[in-house]
């Protein structure tokens, strides 16, 4: 008598526990990767789907494993207001109608996430990025972000950038109306988090260390969380002051 | 009235010629004279020079006289009397019942002059005696005919009556005046101390003016003397009132009740307690507006049965309860696209307060760090939906769950704050709807679609299709779906919209919901169209569902970017202003040149009506009224609206208080209704002050050099200017010119000059 109970009552807990589905693949967050011409855009091949698995496990994001890899006139791309542009070498200038998009993209709300696995600064991806940021827009230059930044407490409490080499710590990054459109790391952070098909970390991290890799993923978590949230965890501060400037009860 | 008659004399000139003949007149004669004088010197003896000289004189003179024509004028005369004005304060105030008798103010002053019939007569010996009545105005009326006076003006306007009967009598004929009044002033002379242009004013008068002060100070009387409110104050924040109360005459101490009431309804009871030796009382109400819009408030004190007067327990005043900034919170159960773009939109917004609260990550997420390294906080429920709930104007709850949250004791919470007033909207996702566990709930209740039970099957729940939205014709005319350029470019734009993705399957609308976009497939339960995005009036609250989690999409858009992109802003923005009932999105409005007049002064005001894309709605019919809040017997009239879409009308009230005006149309086949306040305030302040004050009357009868006297029986003896001003009865002219003596006289005087000079040799 009890077994057929124990055994109905198993079935109806994981009825109520099974977890909703989404709205299908296309609500959830996916990340899309540039293809462009010359160069190598996409050096980490296993890096995206790593840190997605690893978001969509540490955060409540409703992440999409896959990326979608786009070119910039690929009218998809404002499907994905997230862009991730990886590279180790230098690439083709982009056509005037590719940066037209781009330019669009950014300033209806996408966020470009360049990650260079070129190791060194001053190099011809780097350069390459320099000369589109600045055809993207003329008027403004690449900064450096302080680590005050939402960025750097968008979900975890980080300092300097550290992917699979921990020498580059500077993030740059151009910014629109207020959020950071275009974010710049040389540390290679794909670098850090590709694994090979059996599970093996593809590269080693200098100087080293499973700190290191870990802080390279909490890095991907924060800027994936910085696209989504923006200046949420900065707006916190505030909350008691708007709370308590309007006096809606009597006390 | 008596007058002294007398005769009189006296020489006039009747010469009819202008001024400058009589000068060249003068000048000729003298210089005939003087050239007569001058040609004797040397060539006579003094005698004989100072003879001719005379009979010159004597003879030009006559010539002179003749010219201007003398006559000896003959007249009676009678010494006019000047005019005694009796000023009788005829307020509302002189109808207190107060003193030991069981008459009114107006009625002793009558009553004493009654029986001052022998005094006036003596006065009328040498004055005219005038009988007024003062109040707003100044009025003449026949000592007779006082009797039938009521004492009924709003106003006691001393300084008004005297200029009037300076106006009109004439300073140099009045004798004097003697005012009757319980010394209730409002205008210029309501102060304790007259000011310097008040006192040249009466001392102007030359005329002694006597006060007699009907009245007592000793009545017993309760009255709210002022409240100090705002005339502005802002939604859900709170107001201060502070009300001063006067209670004079009371012989034992009490406690009453002050009320603060809205439109009739009791918002607040304050204790006071109150002592024979205290008059001025401080009452300090604080409320909490909850709804943008005007507000008539009073405050009350109930009227005890021996008060000198009861409308002073009362005082009403108007509040506009206008939006300072709008305060929302966000709350979201997983970051996305859609959360994202709709908090960069709302935080973009200067007139918001954004307060966003995300769920980044689920109990099942994977904690690998200490806290210490993550940035995360407590979720504040408690503080949010329990303690701060009330604060915020427009609550979303976006793809939210909030079962793992310990939040469904606070739902409750939620659906009070949408029926007193609150805005809610629920936006969709695999969190939201029946796949976020409100199925059942208090939430559940207040949205504008129904449910599906959450034990179906998630595939049952959830479409993950995309689809394109399909606008209503309830949608077409709502103000949030104005997202076009008008009603063409409204249905192009729908049209062309991206396609949302996936949505929370619903069982239908809810009772007195409007579906505003529907999917184009799916079905409710009653098979009609599904909603996707509806809205509801839930008694003073409002809630809205869109059960998408791709609006996003609008905005962030490679097609027609510009155009999609404000399209979804103004959706949004819509949203929220048609979620908080902000007055702009009305069809209809109602413009008032003044929402605080004078009763019987008429105030302009307009109805501005729109059409669904707030284009001048022309031709419009509107059904209005206007009338005294609560009074009753406000009628119903129609109006057109011009050109411009507007009616303007003009309303002259009868009756103080606060006034009421309703507007109802129909825009797009829906009944619409407005309504405003218009504070209708007394002319004066006479209904505020019950005890007569001797103050004001003694210094007018001091400056002006009359007397004051409290009131008796009869009116005492005084003194007034004797009379100045002559009244001829008659005149007679004796012409002296014409006498043929006066021209003998001259031409015989010519004669013997002439005769003289001849003689001597000195022609």
């Amino acid at each position: 008598m009890i077994r057929p109970t124990l055994i109905v009552c198993l079935v109806l807990i994981g009825a109520l526990e099974r977890d909703v589905q989404a709205f299908g693949e296309g609500a959830r967050v996916r990340i899309a990767q540039l293809r462009y011409q010359g160069g190598n855009f996409m050096p980490r091949p296993a890096a995206l789907r790593r840190l997605a698995w690893e978001v969509a496990k540490r955060t409540s994001v409703n992440m999409a494993v896959e990326t979608k890899v786009l070119g910039a006139l690929d009218r998809q791309i404002f499907s994905y207001p997230i862009l991730y542009v990886g590279g180790d070498q230098a690439f083709d200038r982009f056509s005037d109608a590719a940066i037209a998009k781009l330019r669009q993209y950014m300033s209806f709300g996408g966020m470009i996430w360049v990650d260079s696995s070129e190791n060194r600064s001053g190099g011809g991806f780097e350069e390459s990025i320099r000369r589109l940021t600045s055809r993207l827009f003329p008027k403004k230059k690449l900064q450096a972000v302080g680590t005050k930044h939402t960025l750097f407490k968008s979900f975890y409490l980080l300092q300097g950038m550290v992917g699979r080499v921990a020498t580059e710590p500077e993030v740059l990054a151009l910014e629109l109306e207020g959020r950071l459109a275009l974010v710049y790391g040389k540390s290679d952070l794909a670098g850090a988090w590709a694994r090979d098909n059996f599970g093996r970390w593809e590269f080693d991290v200098h100087p080293g260390g499973d700190r290191q890799r870990e802080l390279a993923f909490r890095w991907g978590v924060n800027l994936i969380m910085y696209a989504l949230c923006l200046d949420y965890k900065s707006d916190q501060v505030h909350i008691p002051f708007i709370l308590k400037r309007r006096r809606w009860q009597i006390r | 009235m008596s007058s002294q008659t007398f005769e009189d004399s006296r020489l006039v000139f009747l010469a009819p010629w202008d001024n400058w003949v009589i000068v060249l007149v003068l000048v000729l004669a003298a210089s005939a004279l003087l050239l007569r004088a001058t040609s004797y010197r040397g060539r006579a003896s003094t005698v004989v020079a100072l003879s001719l000289f005379l009979l010159r004189a004597i003879a030009l003179g006559a010539v002179v006289l003749t010219v201007f024509q003398p006559a000896l004028r003959h007249r009676s005369v009678t010494r006019v009397p000047n005019q005694i004005a009796l000023l009788t304060d005829s307020s509302r105030s002189m109808a207190i019942i107060d003193g030991s008798g069981a008459e009114s103010r107006f009625a002793r002053s009558k009553a004493m002059l009654g029986r001052s019939g022998p005094l006036l007569d003596s006065w009328r010996k040498s004055h005219r005696i005038e009988s007024y009545v003062f109040g707003s105005s100044l009025r003449r009326v026949g000592l007779s005919a006082l009797k039938s006076q009521p004492a009924a003006d709003e106003e006691t306007l001393i300084g008004k009556a005297l200029s009037a009967l300076r106006k009109e009598a004439g300073a140099e004929e009045l004798g004097g005046v003697v005012l009757i009044s319980d010394g209730i002033a409002n205008g210029k002379f309501a102060k304790d101390a007259l000011t310097a242009p008040d006192r040249e004013f009466i001392k102007a008068l030359k005329a002694p003016i006597h006060t007699i002060w009907v009245g007592d100070d000793k009545g017993f009387d309760i009255s709210i003397r002022q409240v100090l409110a705002e005339q502005f104050a802002f939604v859900r924040n709170a107001v201060s009132v502070e009300v001063h109360v006067e209670v004079k005459g009371l012989r034992q101490p009490a406690e009453l009740p002050v009320l603060l009431k809205k439109e009739g309804e009791v918002l607040a009871r304050r204790r006071l307690l109150v002592k024979p030796e205290q008059s001025d009382y401080t009452v300090k109400f604080e409320f909490v507006p909850r709804r943008v819009g005007m507000y008539a408030y009073s405050v009350e004190v109930p009227t005890l049965a021996d008060e000198l007067l009861k409308s002073n327990n009362k005082r009403s005043f108007l509040l506009q309860v206008i939006r300072d900034r709008i305060r929302i919170l966000l709350v979201c159960g997983r970051p996305s696209w859609d959360q994202r773009f709709l908090r960069r939109l709302l935080k973009q917004d200067p007139n918001v307060d954004l307060i966003s609260f995300f769920i980044l990550r689920t109990p099942a997420s994977l904690a690998l760090v200490p806290p210490s390294e993550m940035s995360l906080i407590p979720f504040p429920t408690r503080e949010l939906f329990e303690t701060e709930l009330g604060g915020f104007d427009l609550i979303i709850i976006q793809n939210f769950n909030y079962g793992p949250y310990r939040i469904g004791a606070y739902l409750p919470h939620i659906r009070r704050y949408v029926e007193t007033g609150g805005g809610l909207a629920m936006v969709g996702g695999e969190l939201s709807f029946s796949s976020g566990g409100y199925y059942g709930t208090p939430v559940a209740e207040i949205l504008p679609v129904r449910l599906l039970p959450n034990t179906l099957r998630p595939k049952h729940l959830i479409s993950e299709a995309d689809f394109r939205l399909r606008l209503s014709d309830r949608g077409r005319e709502h103000p949030i779906m104005q997202i076009g350029s008008g009603r063409r470019d409204l249905d192009q734009l729908f049209a062309t919209l991206p396609p949302l993705s996936g949505t929370n399957r619903l069982a239908g609308l809810a009772p007195g919901a409007s579906a505003l976009a529907v999917h184009p497939k799916l079905r409710a339960n009653d098979g009609r169209p599904m909603p996707v995005i509806a809205t509801r009036q839930i008694a003073k609250g409002r809630s809205m569902s869109v059960s998408a989690d791709s609006t996003w999409r609008w905005a962030f858009s490679a097609n027609e970017p510009g155009r999609f992109r404000r399209a979804y802003e103004r959706f949004w923005r819509n949203a929220v202003r048609w979620l908080i009932d902000d007055p702009e999105l009305q069809y209809l409005k109602i413009i008032v040149q003044r929402h605080r007049v004078r009763v019987g002064f008429p105030f302009r005001y307009t109805f501005r009506a729109y059409t669904t894309d707030y284009r001048p709605a022309v031709g419009l019919k509107i059904e209005y009224e206007v009338g005294q809040l609560g009074g009753g017997g406000a009628e119903s009239k129609t109006i057109i609206t011009d050109e411009n879409g507007e009616a303007h009308l003009t309303y002259r009230a009868v009756k103080t208080g606060p006034h009421r005006i309703i507007a109802r149309a129909k825009v797009a086949g829906r009944k619409t209704e407005v309504q405003t306040l218009v504070l209708v305030k007394p002319r004066g302040s006479e209904g505020d002050s019950s005890r007569a004050t001797p103050h004001i009357l003694k210094q007018i009868s001091e400056i002006s050099g009359g007397k004051h006297f409290h009131e008796s029986d009869r009116l005492p003896q005084l003194s007034f200017k004797a009379p100045r001003v002559l009244r001829v009865n008659w005149r007679r002219d004796d012409e002296l010119w014409s006498s043929w003596w006066w021209l003998l006289l001259a031409v015989v005087l010519l004669g013997v000059e002439w005769a003289v000079r001849r003689r001597l040799g000195y022609l």
